[in-house]
């Protein structure tokens, strides 16, 4: 990880927006609407933090049908664990992420083709 | 003597008749199962992901293998079919299975699905 890396993560952890959605995201997906309940803050200030935490693999989301027949999208954390590590004139972190569903890995791959 | 010999004989060609079809049958099976779940994982993949390669890729495999499976065990049973019959059956759902993996190639120009406000 560069240091600009470990920058990023840290300013996004440092964000309270970000930590409470990755807190609430992290019981059950949800979507942003529920997230701006729980959160209690704006959608606009929820889609900005979705998108960095999406960016760093923090979350990760798809799509759930409504009895209606709308899809919309829920998110689910995968930001397990931050390890902070400092010894020998170095500070060193550490991420680690659950597995990513299969069915979404298997997606990705396919599209990528 | 000889008729032990033969009788003997006899009965182990008829195990290992029985053995192959049982070993036919296990590996259709074990196929039918993992195209099954190769299926049904491209299937979630496109709920998840609202992708229409993945639904066409996972009714491309599931021709491929399970249907095919099913059928050869199946249809004579219903439709009292003929073994040609049976297997034009089988290679046409190869062939359905096959074009759908080719349409899944086509990819759809990609708008992100609509996130709910």
């Amino acid at each position: 990880m560069t240091d600009d890396e470990e920058d990023e993560i840290l300013a996004l952890l440092e964000d309270e927006y970000a930590r409470s959605i990755l807190i609430e995201a992290s019981d059950e997906p949800m979507s942003v609407d529920r997230l701006t309940e729980r959160c209690d803050a704006s959608p606009p200030t929820i889609y900005r933090r979705i998108d960095r935490l999406e960016e760093r693999d923090f979350v990760e989301s798809y799509q759930e049908l409504d009895p209606d027949g709308h899809h919309y999208k829920v998110y689910s954390t995968r930001l397990e664990r931050v390890a902070i590590e400092v010894a020998d004139g170095e500070m060193d972190l550490e991420v680690r992420r659950r597995e990513e569903d299969p069915a979404d890995r298997f997606t990705r791959l396919f599209e990528d083709l | 003597m000889n008729v032990d010999a033969r009788t003997t004989a006899g009965s182990v060609a008829a195990t290992a008749t029985f053995d192959e079809w049982t070993t036919i049958f296990l590996v259709g099976a074990a196929s039918a199962i993992l195209g099954a779940i190769v299926a049904w994982t491209a299937y979630r993949g496109y709920v998840r992901n609202d992708s229409r390669p993945m639904l066409f890729l996972a009714i491309g495999v599931v021709f491929l293998t399970t249907v095919p499976f099913v059928l050869s065990y199946t249809i004579d049973l219903l439709l009292s079919a003929t073994d040609a019959q049976v297997l034009l059956s089988i290679t046409a759902c190869h062939l359905l299975g096959l074009l759908a993996i080719v349409r899944s190639f086509k990819r759809p120009n990609r708008s992100r699905p609509r996130d709910r406000p």
